[in-house]
């Protein structure tokens, strides 16, 4: 697969406080890619050193397999769109979208041809002579991805473009974004740090924390799979439990929580007696009255708390070595199947729950 | 009471403090100095208060009173261009420091003409400027010239001097315009093939021309009715407008004449302001 964007062993440091610690990265042809990570996780400044805003303090950045730190941001063709939108106030539409294509001295009937043809893709069509203060956020968002591809950029970046949106627009922009990325077909680097947005939106997502990737991959791949607790912890909220790895066989581990054996699978090269946390999605377990006598994975537990939410219902049940775990179930009929302060059994398959290494201690130290 | 009746009282309670001061120290004022101005001083010296326009008729048919208005012109032009060709691009510079000490010790150094009395800084070019001054004195030491050059008294230090004094006030609101921008507009015009020099031009000129008109207009006003520090430069018979007033007023003593030209000047630097508004606004539209 043709690669268009390249970072290797990109490091940043502002003055002496480190930010990037040798980013690798490689984004495919026309894939649609999230940077996803808290504030402060490098994200931003990754794009920025891609956009060419920042250079980097070491390492090297590639764009259509040749190295670009050295040219500046105006002669790397890249479009971005800004979280601000960043659309000029003194211009009306028209002049916001051709002010790439007036820098490139196209001829004004090629100008106005593509202006029109981009507007037509953002679906503002008839919009090009208002001026941009009489636009809504969701218009001005629209002109300001009309912009950035007037100018047929090798690449799109974003920044957090959906985060000055009210909740219902957003999703609504988050699905016309996907579409006008499929239409195009351009390689997309969007930075979030709503795991939502990026579990919809791409077809690769890249998990950063405090200047490292922590791991990249579907988002199928990432939820499912993920390598560290950060991952776990950010694609989800799943419920940690700690203990320590009692038995390996294969995949199938078993683990020693607060006296009770759980099963589970892990890929990872762990050691009997190594600390781990088992992740378990809220999703995955199930909530029974009595133990049923075939599960492997059933703990006793009490039901310390109901959230109705309608479709689902959400408990939060606690084991007899007081860990609590959120649970949650779908209740088609509407009526929740369990009712506060009930002794019941909370079960899940191993194939559903992942061990990965680190113990209370070092997940707290990461702020998790 | 109404709710509309209520919004306009406290529209009128916020209003009144300044339009009161207003009224008081300047519109009023301004009625008698206007009525003063249509009086008129007979040759031994008695004021009369009679209704006349022989002031304004002087003043149309003096030469020498259009050479005031002519060197007033030409002494804020000079002015205005040099500020802004000098305070432009130091304020862009000064805005984009990143160290916030080195942005406040220059900030400081900008505001410290404001801090000094105008008399004291005036003098302060007249100790570098005079014949036997510190400019002379290098060069002379250097073995440049061997006789003093005559700077004192010149149109040029009249300049240099009033560019001194009022750089801030262009400095300031350049400041403020180009500190309320987006920086991320830059950005954007960079990441779509402009040049840092077509940024410019096409985004962060014309998005600061506020600030730029802000500027220009107050450094315009205070330049056509600038009287110590071209007094001290140049003494008092360099051509300009308040320098005429002081003269015509205080030697003469001519009450209505002075009244007549200061009022002559109040329009003619409104008229000035108001042009150049609408000439900054016009090229403006342009660029963008």
């Amino acid at each position: 697969m043709d690669i268009d964007v390249q970072l290797r062993e990109v490091s940043m440091q502002y003055g002496s406080t480190p930010v990037l610690y040798g980013v690798d990265l490689d984004v495919h042809k026309g894939e649609f890619l999230s940077l996803l990570g808290p504030s402060g996780c490098g994200k931003t400044t990754t794009l920025n050193i891609i956009a060419g805003f920042l250079t980097p303090s070491r390492g090297t950045v590639g764009l259509a397999g040749r190295v670009i730190n050295d040219v500046p941001p105006y002669r790397r063709n890249i479009g971005m769109v800004f979280q601000s939108y960043a659309l000029f106030p003194h211009m009306n539409v028209f002049d916001n979208v051709a002010f790439g294509l007036k820098i490139r001295r196209l001829n004004p009937r090629e100008i106005a041809r593509r202006v029109e043809e981009v507007l037509a893709l953002v679906q503002l069509e008839g919009y090009a002579a208002r001026p941009i203060r009489e636009l809504s956020g969701g218009q001005q968002q629209r002109v300001a991805i009309a912009r950035a591809l007037a100018i047929d950029p090798l690449v799109l970046l974003m920044d957090e473009p959906l985060s000055n949106l009210d909740a219902q627009l957003r999703r609504q922009m988050r699905v016309e974004l996907r579409r006008l990325q499929r239409q195009v077909g351009i390689t997309t680097i969007f930075v979030t740090h709503d795991q939502e947005e990026a579990l919809t939106l791409s077809d690769r997502l890249v998990v950063m924390n405090k200047g490292r990737i922590e791991q990249a991959g579907t988002p199928v791949e990432l939820y499912r799979k993920p390598r560290t607790p950060f991952v776990a912890q950010f694609l989800g909220h799943p419920n940690f439990l700690f203990g320590e790895v009692a038995e390996r066989r294969g995949a199938a581990t078993a683990v020693r929580v607060g006296g009770q054996i759980i099963w589970a699978t892990s890929d990872e090269p762990l050691a009997v007696g190594a600390p781990v946390a088992v992740v378990l999605r809220a999703e995955s377990a199930t909530l029974h009255a009595s133990p049923p006598p075939d599960r492997i994975n059933a703990l006793a537990c009490t039901i310390d708390c109901t959230i109705y939410l309608g479709t689902n219902a959400e408990y939060e049940v606690r084991l007899t070595d007081g860990a609590r775990i959120r649970v949650v179930e779908q209740i088609a009929s509407g009526i929740p199947s369990h009712t506060d302060g009930q002794a019941a059994a909370v079960c899940w398959s191993p194939e559903d729950t992942i061990v990965l290494a680190g113990s209370r201690e070092s997940l707290a130290e990461m702020g998790l | 009471m109404n709710r509309r009746w209520r919004h306009r009282l406290a529209v009128a309670g916020l209003l009144a403090p300044a339009v009161i001061v207003l009224v008081l120290v300047f519109v009023l004022p301004s009625i008698d100095l206007f009525r003063l101005s249509l009086g008129w001083m007979d040759a031994q010296r008695s004021i009369h208060s009679d209704v006349s326009l022989s002031n304004y008729w002087e003043f149309a048919r003096n030469p020498y009173y259009h050479r005031m208005v002519w060197g007033s012109l030409k002494l804020t032009v000079w002015v205005a261009c040099l500020c802004l060709l000098l305070g432009y691009p130091a304020t862009h510079y000064m805005i984009h420091i990143e160290s916030a000490i080195y942005r406040t010790v220059l900030y400081a150094i900008v505001v410290s003409p404001l801090l000094i009395s105008v008399i004291v800084r005036t003098y302060g070019w007249v100790v570098l400027l005079a014949n036997n001054g510190v400019v002379n004195g290098t060069l002379h030491t250097f073995g440049l010239i061997d006789k003093p050059v005559r700077m004192l008294g010149t149109f040029g230090s009249v300049v240099i001097a009033t560019v001194h004094v009022l750089l801030p006030f262009m400095m300031l609101p350049i400041a403020s315009a180009l500190q309320g921008l987006d920086p991320a507009l830059e950005r954007a015009a960079q990441s779509l093939g402009a040049t840092p020099l077509q940024t410019f031009w096409r985004v962060t000129l014309p998005l600061s021309m506020p600030g730029v008109l802000a500027g220009t207009s107050l450094v315009i006003a205070l330049t056509l009715g600038i009287f110590i520090t071209p007094l001290l430069v140049a003494g008092p018979l360099q051509p300009l407008f308040a320098i005429g007033i002081y003269y015509v007023t205080l030697s003469q003593l001519n009450f209505p004449l002075g009244a007549a030209l200061s009022f002559i000047l109040l329009v003619f630097t409104l008229a000035v302001i108001g042009l150049v508004g609408r000439l900054l606004g016009a090229i403006n539209r342009n660029i963008a």
